[in-house]
Formats: structure tokens, C-alpha cells, sequence
């Protein structure tokens, strides 16, 4: 499926093709050098055999529409599509070419189901972690029957972003946040939801918690109803990853900031449900910066921001990152700076964001459950390696907590620790 | 990963194409130059190499099947004496490879049939060379000719190779 490449030719040679063009010359030369006429004979439908394959194929641009979606719980992934092609094209004629992107391990091979409409897929993959990747669309191409010619297939493809965050984290938006918005009194807004004022009854939903369930209401009606809040804007949080190279090497620190990077997709998911405005930053060398605001285009922005942060090159300055930050965002906001806490300067950096009215609360990805740095060391060195590690890291984040509460990050599938520290304001470092 | 996985089952890498390549490598190696039997043996053998290797899951590996196959092929070529027939047994070897990597069980968009034009043009054009060289009497003229005939062939394709859209149906362009 290509929407994406604008310059890509609308027929494609494949390799199989270059081998029978390749054993054609040769064939054919070496039937002139040796005068050996029957090498000559074999040659000729060689080279015409790719050119031949040519003359299949739909006359314009073969066009299909595909429909994908991803499902699953928990670790388990599964990503469900179908392509329907447009006429004249056939689905018999589609070679269909999907993976499952990086970060997704198999758990079973993809299905590939044809019937004369469409051509359905299924892949199933697995999760090691939390984490937040785009889904490269699956390749479609009309082939000839000897797979020698491809024309790739257009035709819009919707992006596709798999998701996975700890659980705990659905209901993270009940917390309150702190308000940096300068007008007195409730800031009502437009959407109903799950707090504020009452407003009204609606039919439940499965997902509607049973506190949320008109008891009275239902038993008159006969059937489930629940109550309808008009929700007030709770605050604002900004959230921070730190993107900074550190010591660890490239490979940990990308593992590292995919795990933060899931994390903040899931805290600001959670946040925006509740209206609350969300911003977000990503120090590197500099900062890239998402102002506060809410909605589903919010939600669109920071995702896309997510998906494209990257490990710098270069670690900035820790402080440049605190006066960015005060240029960009209200100082008071509910912060969540992610870090590994790795680089040398952790703590100039949350120290910094202090002084400038950014008092964060630290989630540190810890890279221990990553790390197998015993190398060939004997068993009881290598215990004695993991526990000079352990406690390197107990220390470094002892260090940080003169500075601000640091939730240490370890069990990736649960994030109860933050959760627990955010709905204690006192303890997230909120400002007497 | 193409299409739905390969299984271990015979029905999912021989298809009826792999007796019609056995056959022609059969009919190559008698007409060759080398002693029939093991001119036979290296005939079934690179066969056989060929259907190995393509019923690997692997995707290179089955990319790489036409390789043994080809080599065979021109090992019993290259050894064949003058005549008409190693001639069209050659031409024919050359066809018969076509028609089976046209029959690929393991890919849906395969099939003889649905596959016919990709192997019966380059046996027309087989065919009439055969025709050519064993009917038309010899000479300088006729060899000429063919020799122009020859390069040009080589000359387009080499530009196709180059700029493949020129084969498109038409310049439309991509989204």
C-alpha cells in the first residue's frame, strides 16, 4: 500500500527478476564464446521471460482501500485489517507483505484469509513493555504469477498507533491537579463526564464503574442507567521526558525513553479524558515543547510529538531546559519530569526546574530489569554486580529526593507507585 | 513474511510444473555432451536443489531456489554438441523454468495458467528461432541479422531494466 511514497515507480523489478536477466546475458554470452548454440536457446526465454511478465497487470495504477484496527489487552497485541481493492484489480492478484513493528514480538504467525472482495490479515504480537509505535502499513502490490514484476498498490491508509500503558493509568485523570488558570471560581467545560456537577441520567455502559450507576433510577426504568456529570477543568500537568544521552549507551537509553514515552502517552490519555489541559516537553539538546491545551487534537499532537521523540545526540544543559520550559508553560503546573536518571547532572535538572516554578515529580525507568552488564563473570561475581548496581541506583535516587519525589520505575507493567504519589499532593512536591 | 506460511505437506512446494521441469532437465541432460548417467543425476539434482530449497519458510532462501536449477541447466547447455534437438531441449529447459516459477504453490497469485503469457511468449519466440535456425539456410546474411536482431534485444532490455515505468499502462502518478 503506498500512499506514502509519492516518487515510487508504478512498476518495480524484483530480485527474481535480475537473477533471470543476469542468467540470460550469461547464458547468451557464453553461448558466442563457446560457440555452443543450445546455451543461446537457453538464454532467449530467460531474457524474455521479465518482459513478458510486463504485459500483465491492470493498465493504471491498481488501487485498494484498507481498514485496520488493533486490538488486544495487556501484553497481547493484535492488529486486524482488510484491503479492499478496487475494479478492475483482483484480490487473486495481490501479493500481501506485513509485519509487525519493531518492539512486537510474534506470538503467532499472520493469517492471511482472500475471498474475491477483500483480503483479510491478522497479526498477533506481544509486548515485552509498555509502549507507544506506529504500525507501518502492510506492503500490497500487484505481482505477476512468476513474482518477477510488482506494482505497488495505492490507496489511502489511515495511520495506526499501538498502545499499551500500565492499567493503572486509565483512571489517573480522577486526580486533582494544580490550576494555573488566572480566572477565579470553576472553569466549567462543554463535555460530560465522570466528575463535577450533576447533570443528568444517560443508559450505562459497560465500563461505567458501579458508583456511577443510578440505583433508583434503574430499578424505576427497569434497565441500567447511570448519572451524568458536567466536568470542570481539573488543571493542568505538563509532562517532561528527559531525552538526554547518557552513559548507559544508545540501545538501553532508547529502551529507556520508549518506556517513559508509553508512560506519558497513558498520563496524558488519562488527563485529557478529564479536560484537563496537558502539555509536553522533550529535552534533548533543546526542547520541544507541546503548549497546555486540551481536546482530541491535543491528544493528536502530543502523541505525534511521542512517536517522534528520539535519544539526542547531544545532552543539553540543564538548565537551558528549566528557562525553556518557563518561556513556554505557566509556572505552578503539576509536573512529571520521566528520566532515567542516568546522566551525571539528574539533579541539576530537577533542581533547576524547581528554582523556575516547576517543582516535578521524577518517574525514573529504572534500566536494571534491561541490564545484563556480568558479561562472562562467574555466577556469584555477577550476582555481586547486580547488587553494586542496585545499590548505585538507590543512591542516585536518594540523591534526587532532596529535590523532588521520585517514583522508581522497575515493574514496567504497573505504575501504582506514581499513581499513589499523585493523589497525595503534598508528597508530589506541590508548593505551601 | 508473504503470504500464509509454508507448510511441511509435498502438495505445498511440488506442483504439476515440477514434472514438467524434471522432464525437460531430463530431456537436456540425454542430449547433452556428458555421459547419460551422470548427466542424468546432475539433471535431477539440481532439480531436486531447486524444490528444496523452495520449500524453505525463509524468504531468501526461497528467493534463491531458480539458482541450482539454472546452473544445472547450463552446465548440460554449455556441454550440448550442434544439433536441432539439444537445441530446442535447451530452449525448452529454458520455458520449463519460467512455467515453474510461475507455479509457485506457496503464493496465492501463482498458477500455470494465470501464469500463460509470462511462459508462452518466450516459447513463441523460442520456437521461432528454432524454426529459423533449423530450417532457413545459412550464411553471412541470416547471421548478420541475427546478430543486430540480437543486440537491440539486449539494448531494450537494458532500458527497460533502467526505467521500468516505461512498460506502465499509462504515467499516472502515485498519491
Amino acid at each position: 500500500m503506498s500512499g506514502r511514497a509519492a516518487d515510487e515507480p508504478p512498476v518495480r523489478w524484483r530480485a527474481l527478476a535480475f537473477l533471470l536477466f543476469s542468467s540470460g546475458i550469461a547464458s547468451i554470452a557464453a553461448g558466442v564464446l563457446l560457440t555452443a548454440p543450445a546455451l543461446l536457446f537457453l538464454g532467449l526465454p530467460l531474457l524474455f521471460g521479465p518482459i513478458a511478465a510486463t504485459l500483465y497487470g491492470p493498465r493504471s495504477v491498481p488501487r485498494a482501500r484498507l481498514e485496520w484496527r488493533s486490538e488486544g489487552t495487556g501484553a497481547t497485541v493484535d492488529i486486524l485489517g482488510r484491503f479492499v481493492p478496487e475494479p478492475p484489480t483482483r484480490t487473486a492478484d495481490l501479493d500481501l507483505e506485513c509485519s509487525l513493528p519493531s518492539g512486537l514480538s510474534e506470538r503467532a504467525p499472520p493469517r492471511i484469509e482472500r475471498t474475491p472482495e477483500e483480503i483479510r490479515f491478522a497479526l498477533s504480537g506481544r509486548a515485552p513493555h509498555p509502549l507507544v509505535v506506529p504500525v507501518p502499513p502492510p506492503r500490497l502490490a500487484w505481482s505477476d504469477p512468476a513474482g518477477l514484476v510488482a506494482r505497488p498498490v495505492h490507496g489511502p491508509s489511515p495511520p495506526l498507533v499501538v498502545e499499551r500503558y500500565p492499567p493503572e493509568l486509565w483512571h489517573l485523570g480522577a486526580v486533582r491537579l494544580e490550576r494555573t488558570i488566572p480566572w477565579p471560581g470553576e472553569t466549567p467545560s462543554r463535555r460530560l463526564g465522570a466528575s463535577g456537577e450533576f447533570a443528568g441520567i444517560r443508559e450505562a455502559r459497560p465500563t461505567d464503574p458501579a458508583r456511577r450507576i443510578n440505583w433508583r433510577a434503574s430499578a424505576r426504568a427497569g434497565r441500567l442507567l447511570a448519572n451524568e456529570y458536567e466536568l470542570d477543568r481539573t488543571g493542568d500537568v505538563l509532562l517532561l521526558l528527559d531525552a538526554r544521552p547518557t552513559p548507559l549507551g544508545r540501545a538501553l537509553d532508547t529502551h529507556l525513553l520508549a518506556l517513559s514515552v508509553a508512560a506519558a502517552e497513558g498520563i496524558a490519555q488519562s488527563f485529557l479524558r478529564e479536560k484537563a489541559r496537558v502539555g509536553l516537553g522533550v529535552f534533548g539538546e533543546f526542547l520541544d515543547a507541546v503548549p497546555l491545551a486540551g481536546g482530541r487534537r491535543q491528544a493528536l499532537r502530543i502523541r505525534q510529538t511521542l512517536v517522534r521523540a528520539r535519544v539526542a545526540e547531544v545532552a543539553g544543559i540543564p538548565e537551558r531546559c528549566a528557562v525553556s520550559l518557563g518561556r513556554q508553560f505557566p509556572p505552578g503546573v503539576t509536573t512529571v519530569l520521566f528520566s532515567s536518571l542516568a546522566v551525571e547532572d539528574a539533579d541539576a535538572l530537577v533542581a533547576h526546574l524547581g528554582r523556575r516554578g516547576f517543582p516535578a515529580l521524577v518517574l525514573s525507568p529504572s534500566p536494571l530489569p534491561l541490564q545484563d552488564g556480568t558479561g562472562t563473570a562467574s555466577r556469584p561475581d555477577a550476582e555481586l554486580v547486580r547488587r553494586l548496581a542496585r545499590l548505585e541506583r538507590r543512591e542516585r535516587l536518594a540523591r534526587i529526593w532532596a529535590f523532588a519525589p521520585v517514583v522508581d520505575w522497575e515493574e514496567f507493567w504497573s505504575l501504582s507507585g506514581l499513581v499513589a504519589l499523585l493523589r497525595r499532593p503534598v508528597r508530589r512536591g506541590r508548593p505551601r | 513474511m508473504t503470504g500464509p506460511g509454508v507448510g511441511p505437506h509435498w502438495r505445498t512446494w511440488i506442483g504439476p510444473s515440477a514434472l514438467v521441469l524434471a522432464g525437460a532437465a531430463l530431456l537436456l541432460a540425454v542430449e547433452s555432451g556428458l555421459p547419460t548417467l551422470p548427466a542424468v543425476v546432475l539433471g535431477l539434482a539440481g532439480v531436486s536443489a531447486g524444490l528444496a530449497l523452495r520449500a524453505r519458510r525463509a524468504s531468501i532462501e526461497h528467493q534463491l531456489a531458480p539458482v541450482p536449477v539454472l546452473a544445472m541447466f547450463g552446465l548440460l547447455a554449455a556441454t550440448a554438441p550442434l544439433g536441432p534437438l539439444p537445441e530446442i531441449a535447451a530452449g525448452a529447459a529454458g520455458v520449463s523454468v519460467l512455467l515453474w516459477l510461475a507455479d509457485d504453490p506457496a503464493r496465492p497469485v501463482g498458477g500455470i495458467g494465470r501464469g500463460a503469457i509470462g511462459w508462452a511468449l518466450p516459447g513463441l519466440a523460442v520456437a521461432l528461432a528454432w524454426l529459423g535456425a533449423a530450417v532457413l539456410p545459412g550464411g553471412a546474411l541470416p547471421l548478420g541479422t541475427a546478430a543486430v536482431l540480437l543486440a537491440g534485444a539486449l539494448l531494450a532490455i537494458a532500458y527497460f531494466v533502467r526505467r521500468p515505468e516505461a512498460l506502465a499502462g499509462d504515467g499516472t502518478q502515485a498519491i
